[in-house]
């Protein structure tokens, strides 16, 4: 498994305006390629500030103090607008905490498949639905067609959360951020959202960064876990390490409390 | 158990259009009466005043008989409803003054109200569209507190002071324009601005928010994870959803503006509806201020009817419902 990283972040240092304690502090943790890492910790420990963070996406107030974020080998701060915008979307997508967060509500389905294959690619509406098409349909959507023509309020939170894998799929990126892809959804959708999420990991050798509160799923899908506990990462390693020997009493915890649900 | 809602309710609450439209007519049926009942509260009644504006001092007689024929001794009610009848025939009434119809005199008036107020709001629309949504991008930039400096300023200023300004740099020491007149576009220049400027340093401020508001939305930061282009962001999303309350804000001010802005028309003398109205509250023309009052709750009315729907129009959410039926799921449940 051992190979490049897709994503590194070196020491680094975030803090949010008004706050004395910093949402991630010298923080360092590599992404390897093609391999699956996941970030568990509890409520407010920084996972989704990391995200955010190497989309070049803070939210307002966020500001990166120290440390460098590197894609690809090259440091993410020092990337012009262009190039910013290249790279979000195409070469790395985002799933966000809400699956909502990624559509338009005003604007149909279809159209904003085409305008985010547009952004990337310069094929016509006709090559942006096939695209989309072809990853929709193996995220479990038997009429992409219909899909095409519905406004995302009109969707479950599981076919929401599925449209919204599609979308960032579509563009086959080297390194997909995911921000909880399960935790709005029923233990059953979340199983089968899992399931996609690694079919589509394997299929497209995309690198994913999943945060998640559940070290079940964590477990199932990640070669690595990260433990974060208030900015701080306290603990890295290959997923059998941290699930057998953990070190960390805070990362016992977690396990035990896994076992007790 | 279920709280259980009247049919009446329901029919409210589905019926959108409709229940507009109903509402749309008995307010105005209110502000009918309350026009009718408030001048005939006045102190000089109708026939008093056909004589005094006429220059006639009336016999106590004369008075009398005058308003046996003007119906001013019949009950209230009964008045009303005998106006009631009239207006329903476009008959307003006469003027006092001038001895022309109301009707006639509001409809003289109003094509030069409209010249005045479709400039002013063309000229707003073109100012703070593009100034609010700068200051919005561009929030925290020089480009933004600049223009929040002086659209502070420009809200500030009272209409009347900046008339007078505007008469005298432009126009007096100038010589720009004409100080007085009508007919030629010059003349209609100084009004308009007049008109336009504060209005659009409001503008500036609230379309700002409104983008702003956009712009906090969680779907703003998924287009840009996404690598949508900013000038698509901005002209295919943002702008769609700062839409509804500008035009909003638009249907509000198209109220005031087809009112005729008393003060502005008065200053710079043009004819229109504000300068009219402004006028027959001198002599106490009540059947002109009652034709004018009638027509400011029409316009306010209609202006607020229209901002609706077109609010409507623009919700996906409530298109989807169709035209006629309102959304009963509201927006906040995300
Ligand atoms: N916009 C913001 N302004 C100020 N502080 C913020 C902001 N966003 C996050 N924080 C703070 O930064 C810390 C980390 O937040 P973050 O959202 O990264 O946590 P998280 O691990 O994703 O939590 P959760 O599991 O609840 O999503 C928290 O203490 C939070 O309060
Ligand atoms: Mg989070």
């Amino acid at each position: 498994m051992s190979g490049r990283n897709i994503l590194f972040y070196d020491q680094v240092t975030v803090r949010y305006r008004g706050r004395t304690e910093p949402a991630a502090y010298k923080l360092t943790l590599p992404v390897p390629e093609k391999a699956v890492t996941a970030i568990v910790g509890e409520s407010g420990s920084g996972k989704s500030t990391l995200l955010r963070l190497a989309m070049g996406l803070l939210p307002t107030g966020g500001e990166q103090a120290e440390g460098r974020v590197l894609f690809n080998g090259e440091e993410i701060s020092t990337f012009s607008k262009k190039r910013l915008r290249e790279i979000r979307g195409g070469e790395m997508a985002m799933v966000f905490q809400d699956p909502g967060a990624c559509f338009d509500p005003r604007r149909k389905l279809g159209m904003q498949f085409v305008e985010s294959y547009k952004a990337h690619r310069a094929g016509g509406k006709r090559e942006a639905l096939d695209a989309a098409g072809g990853i929709l349909s193996g995220l479990g959507f038997s009429d992409p067609g219909d899909l095409f023509r519905r406004y995302s309020f009109e969707l479950s939170g599981g076919q929401l959360q599925r449209a919204a894998l599609g979308m960032a799929m579509m563009m086959k990126p080297k390194l997909l951020l995911c921000d909880e892809p399960t935790s709005a959804l029923d233990p059953v959708v979340q199983a089968e959202v899992a399931g996609y999420l690694k079919d589509l990991h394997q299929k497209a050798g995309t690198a994913l960064l999943l945060v998640t509160h559940n070290l079940g799923l964590a477990a199932a899908l990640g070669d690595y876990i990260a433990v974060m506990e208030k900015g701080h990462l306290i603990e890295y390693g290959p997923t059998e390490q941290i699930i057998h020997s953990p070190q960390e009493g805070y990362t016992k915890r977690l396990i035990e409390s896994v076992w007790e649900v | 158990m279920t709280r259980r809602t009247s049919p009446f309710a329901r029919f409210w609450k589905r019926h959108f259009i409709l229940s507009r439209l109903i509402s749309f007519l008995l307010v105005l049926l209110g502000v009918s009466f309350l026009t009718f009942v408030v001048s005939s509260l006045a102190p000089s009644d109708g026939a008093e005043m056909y004589y005094l504006s006429r220059g006639i001092t009336p016999s106590p007689q004369l008075l009398e008989e005058t308003r046996e024929q003007m119906g001013l001794n019949q009950p209230l009610l009964v008045q009303y409803l005998h106006w009631l009848q009239n207006l329903l025939r476009g008959d307003l009434g006469e003027s006092y003054n001038f001895g022309e119809s109301v009707l006639r005199q509001l409809t003289r008036k109003l094509p030069n109200t409209l010249a005045l107020a479709g400039a002013a709001f063309l000229l707003t629309a073109l100012l703070s569209l593009p100034l609010g949504a700068l200051a919005a991008v561009r929030r925290g930039k020089v480009s933004d507190l600049l223009i929040r400096a002086i659209s502070f300023v420009g809200v500030s200023v009272p209409n009347f002071w900046l008339a007078l300004l505007l008469l005298y740099f432009l126009a007096v020491q100038l010589g720009l324009f004409p100080v007085i007149g009508t007919g030629v576009l010059k003349s209609m220049a100084l009004p308009v601005l007049t008109l336009a400027l504060p209005l659009s340093c409001s503008y500036v401020r609230q379309i700002r928010t409104a983008f702003l508001e956009e712009m906090g939305k969680d779907y703003y930061i998924g287009l840009k994870a996404r690598g949508i282009p900013g000038w698509r962001i901005f002209f295919s999303h943002l702008l769609s959803g700062a839409l509804s309350p500008i035009v909003t804000l638009a249907g509000m001010s198209v109220g005031s503006l087809l009112g005729g802005a008393a003060i502005v028309e008065t200053i710079f003398g043009w004819p229109g509806l504000g300068s009219m109205v402004v006028d027959a509250i001198r002599v106490r023309d009540y059947p002109v201020i009652q034709g004018y009052v009638l027509w400011m709750a029409v316009i306010y009315l209609l202006a607020g009817l229209v901002t609706d729907l077109v609010c409507c129009l623009l919700d996906p959410r409530q298109r989807q419902k169709g035209f006629w039926r309102r959304n009963v799921r509201k927006e906040g449940a995300k």
